[in-house]
């Protein structure tokens, strides 16, 4: 008898794992009629931007093929952000997105303040079709006061080899839609000439194969290839970009970002999970390269530490480097006297007191986005159960710091506190 | 590209290493730390600061929707 119920478990565990790899699934069809989440979390830069986002996510099981999942996202989004202008010796005086005048001190990297909010609905139906197969289709709709997206998306997953290994691929579309704050600036124009054409849009596809595999009962590994094409208004309306003077090295005129209408990325993917008596390590990896020429590799660790009483203890590294994009300038410099510029930043001196400067080149951004930055990120997450509606409650702490390696942009700090319950109804 | 052929290599490496798991061995495999996306709501608010402050994104799948991030 003992042995026969001994059976039955390891049954109804193993019918679990089969269903899927995915925790979603394994808690949809069998364990979780309903589930509730709610998140909220802050993120801070010293000096700079405040970020509050909260969430709920719920999950419910319509059959037992079929699982909804619905997530609610709001932000509120405020402080100062980098405009792209250089840090100068002498006192700038620039004109914000809304039209009023800031007064930047000597020294002061410029920035302009905003206030914003983002509302978000996503959900996500998953569809067992078969005993091997998951169709996963997504739509998404965020709304901010100067930008709207909308996305749809489809997965489709088949377990082969005796459910060892699982296939997937992915199509996913976005649509957005753009009306910056004091109008849509002509890329490389002053930006005190005022310029406005009007309201952008932006489309977005991508596409998607991975494979996961099960190398033995203690690990597996997850490999992605993405790809994807972006096209439409893709540069920063609120980014400007700096004409210094050859010798002083201070701003005298400001320019509107441009980048490229269109940009195809590639992406690799690899996810390594090891369970460590209990413990598990999960390693991920990402190679980014796209055609604005931008590369990056981004290494992540996480190490959870199961203690007693169904507690967890996280440590968490993420490192990320990436490389300038081919139109990415801290600033111009007028004329070719300079031997502190860059080559790549020189501009004829023919840009003194013109108009617009796209006679002079194609695409320019001081966005340090696209810079050549690199960001280490360290972190901790306790986790623990209680016993209402069998809560999990995650707590999480991250802080980063960002660098731009070639030591001409300040240091970006952050901070990331995030509180998490999930409820079991 | 020395990287993904350095990644394809490690994929294949790993690959001979697969020892077959029956379907009542999956017990680990199972379990909640053990999954590709635990920590969902953690995973999601990460992308999208990452989004807003680096030039990369994505990689775990398609989809998620967009924002303008200042």
């Amino acid at each position: 008898m003992a042995a026969t119920r001994t059976i039955a478990h390891a049954l109804s565990v193993a019918s679990c794992a089969l269903l899927s790899l995915s925790a979603d699934s394994i808690a949809g069809v069998d364990i979780l009629p309903a589930e509730v989440s709610v998140s909220a979390m802050i993120y801070v830069e010293e000096n700079r931007v405040i970020v509050n986002e909260d969430v709920v996510q719920i999950k419910k099981e319509l059959d037992e093929e079929n699982l909804l999942t619905g997530k609610l996202i709001f932000d509120v989004m405020s402080g100062p952000s980098p405009s792209g202008a250089p840090v100068s010796s002498k006192m700038q005086t620039m004109t914000s997105p809304s039209g009023n005048q800031k007064i930047i001190p000597p020294g002061e990297e410029p920035t302009y303040s905003f206030r914003d909010t983002r509302n978000a609905i996503l959900v996500d139906w998953e569809s067992q079709t078969s005993r091997l197969t998951k169709w996963i289709h997504s739509a998404s709709l965020s709304a901010e006061f100067d930008y709207y997206s909308t996305g749809i998306s489809s997965t489709y997953s088949r377990d082969i080899n005796n459910r060892l290994t699982t296939i997937t691929s992915g199509l996913g579309l976005t649509y957005d839609y753009i009306t910056p704050v004091g109008g849509t600036p002509e890329g490389l124009t002053l930006t005190r000439a005022d310029s406005n054409i009007g309201e952008k849009t932006k489309y977005d596809i991508e596409w998607m194969i991975g494979v996961t595999q099960i190398i033995n009962r203690h690990s597996l590994l997850q490999l992605n290839y993405t790809t994807g094409s972006a096209n439409g208004y893709l540069s920063d309306p609120y980014k400007i970009i700096a004409v210094t003077d050859d010798v002083t090295g201070d701003p005298y005129d400001y320019y509107a970002d441009k980048r490229p209408d269109s940009r195809t990325s590639n992406i690799l993917f690899a996810n390594y999970l090891l369970d460590m008596k209990g413990d598990a390590l999960n390693l991920s990896y990402r190679y980014f390269s796209d055609s604005w020429k931008v590369s990056s590799h981004t290494y992540d660790v996480k190490y959870k530490l199961q203690l007693k009483n169904k507690k967890e203890f996280q440590i968490h590294f993420r490192y990320y480097d990436q490389t300038a994009a081919s139109f990415y300038h801290y600033a111009f410099v007028d004329g070719a006297a300079s031997d502190v510029a860059k080559e790549n930043d020189i501009i004829s001196s023919d840009a003194k007191g013109a108009q617009r400067i796209d006679g002079l080149v194609d695409y320019a951004s001081a966005d340090r986005r696209l810079a050549n930055i690199n960001t280490y990120t360290v972190g901790v997450q306790y986790s623990w159960q209680a016993s209402f509606k069998y809560a999990k409650i995650n707590l999480r702490l991250d802080h980063f710091r960002q660098t731009d390696k070639d030591k001409r942009l300040t240091e970006l700090r952050g901070w990331v506190a995030q509180l998490a319950a999930r409820f079991q109804f | 590209m020395r990287f993904f052929i350095l990644l394809l290599s490690f994929f294949l490496a790993s690959c001979s290493l697969i020892t077959p798991v029956k379907p009542w061995e999956r017990d680990v495999l199972a379990r909640e730390n053990m999954q590709l996306n635990a920590d969902e709501l953690v995973l999601l608010m990460d992308e999208q600061i990452y989004y807003s402050k680096e030039a990369s994104h994505g990689g775990r799948g398609v989809g998620g929707g967009g924002c303008g991030c200042n």
